[in-house]
């Protein structure tokens, strides 16, 4: 019956960002997930409807650590109901507290390491298995269907399996583990010691981007050619460095582009 | 490209554009992802490869923090895998101009986003006002109604802004010729992954990333 409304809230939570607002951001997503735990946790109609009324206020966190304190709030909503009170003023306290911290790190650990790692994997071995060398490594082979196709596979596939296994196993066992020991769960996050696994990942994903690098390179035979890729590569690491926009980045290299051919460097292929 | 094929072409790129926020996120809005998938919708993978690569590598950074909303690298790689697509079989320098035609637009669609965000918050004073009885079943209807609004806005503004396209392409009816703008266009595709691979490397070096 609890792994029920469990999964039921696990499913739920996927649109917890269906109606994000300025306002009070996650909280209709929120309380849409929570109603089949609260359901399970208040048997009386007056008890859930006043507990659902309560999730509708202000709540935000890193979308794939909602869970956890979906069930968080669950256990303690269930503590309330047994021990007959109707109000717990630090439960908000508490959401909210979790909210802030699990935003962070949800924010750090997976969208600034685990995604990029996941996305630079599957960009190197895509290249790696999609855009072999032809003629003896001579001639790049930058537009051919089937390599496209090959590429596509391993970006889609590879990249949305390896990042979605960590994502739902994340949302699963974070929501089982805080039903069941509540605030404590911490202390299970804590264990799973995701800052010092994201540095690692960093320095692995550092590694992929090297041998993307030098697959890429590569391909280039003609020394002025290479010449060119290397100061593109490092003038835009330190132009993001001084802050300045992608946007701009782009249309700079676009410039260059124009100045490299006016200059009789041509595209080798 | 004809009129059904630019609906279905936006319908499908309002499918895409869901998981931005509303349902998942499972990534598929990732341009690594939704450039090769919307290529092979219009019937060029290649097309998507090449565009989802490089908006990936350049856009890397992206990530929707707290009240921030990101630039729309989803919008910038539908939009050029679609302009690039129109002729049978695009040259890279027709690749590169699509590319370079969209990159504002994802500014116009982040635009949009928080426009559609401040809707949001009306439905969610609509859900909030109805009597505790009915809350449960009004906060189903509100999230049916936030994916729904979600997908109907994605597809219209991608339907027009295909279309605005498509109206500038065939105007400016650009073929590949021998000049040196057409050969630092082609000279594009290969730098812009280079600097898409600068940015990232910068991503991985920095301590604390800028999210």
């Amino acid at each position: 019956m609890k792994t029920l409304a469990l999964v039921r809230t696990f499913f739920r939570s996927f649109f917890l960002q269906a109606l994000w607002n300025f306002e009070r951001m996650q909280n209709i997503g929120f309380a849409f997930s929570m109603v089949p735990l609260l359901k399970r946790a208040h048997r009386s109609r007056e008890a859930f409807s006043r507990a659902l009324r309560r999730h509708c206020e202000y709540f935000n966190v890193h979308p794939y650590f909602a869970p956890i304190v979906m069930g968080v709030i669950f256990n303690k909503e269930k503590s309330l109901s047994e021990t007959k009170r109707s109000e717990d003023p630090t439960l908000t306290v508490l959401k909210n507290t979790m909210g802030g911290a699990f935003g962070a790190v949800g924010d750090h650990v997976i969208w600034g390491t685990w995604r990029p790692f996941c996305a630079v994997m599957a960009l190197s071995v895509g290249l790696l298995v999609g855009y072999p060398m032809a003629n003896g490594g001579v001639q790049p082979t930058v537009f051919s269907d089937s390599g496209a196709i090959l590429c596509a596979k391993w970006w889609v596939v590879g990249f949305l399996s390896m990042f979605n296994s960590i994502h739902i196993w994340l949302r699963w066992r974070g929501l089982q583990k805080a039903a069941t020991d509540g605030p404590l769960v911490v202390r299970w996050v804590e264990s799973l010691h995701l800052q010092k696994w994201a540095a690692q990942i960093r320095r692995v994903g550092l590694l992929f981007l090297f041998t993307m690098v030098l697959l890429y390179f590569a391909r280039w035979t003609a020394s002025e050619m290479l010449i060119w890729m290397v100061a593109v590569l490092l003038g835009s690491a330190i132009l993001k460095r001084w802050r300045l926009s992608t946007f701009v980045i782009f249309y700079l290299v676009f410039g260059v582009s124009v100045v490299m051919t006016t200059l009789g460097i041509h595209r080798p292929c | 490209m004809s009129m059904h094929k630019l609906i279905v072409a936006a319908m499908w790129a309002g499918v895409i554009s869901l998981d931005f926020t509303a349902c998942g996120p499972f990534m598929v809005s990732q341009p690594l992802v939704c450039g090769p998938l919307f290529g092979w919708l219009m019937n060029q993978a290649a097309v998507g490869v090449m565009i989802g690569g490089i908006v990936q590598l350049l856009w890397m950074d992206l990530s929707p923090v707290g009240v921030g909303i990101p630039y729309d690298a989803t919008a910038t790689t539908i939009l050029a895998v679609y302009w690039a697509t129109l002729p049978a079989h695009s040259a890279l320098s027709q690749v590169v101009l699509a590319l370079i035609l969209a990159v504002p637009f994802g500014f116009f669609f982040r635009w949009l986003d928080q426009l559609a965000r401040r809707m949001n918050t009306r439905l969610m004073h609509q859900v909030e006002r109805l009597p505790d009885e009915q809350l449960a079943g009004a906060l189903w209807l509100g999230i049916v109604g936030g994916i729904t609004w979600s997908w109907v806005r994605y597809t219209l503004a991608y339907g027009l802004v295909f279309a605005f396209g498509q109206m500038a392409w065939n105007r400016f009816a650009y073929s590949p010729r021998l000049t040196p703008m057409d050969q630092g266009l082609t000279m594009a595709i290969i730098l812009l992954p280079v600097a898409g691979m600068g940015v990232t490397l910068e991503l991985f070096l920095s301590d604390n990333p800028r999210l």
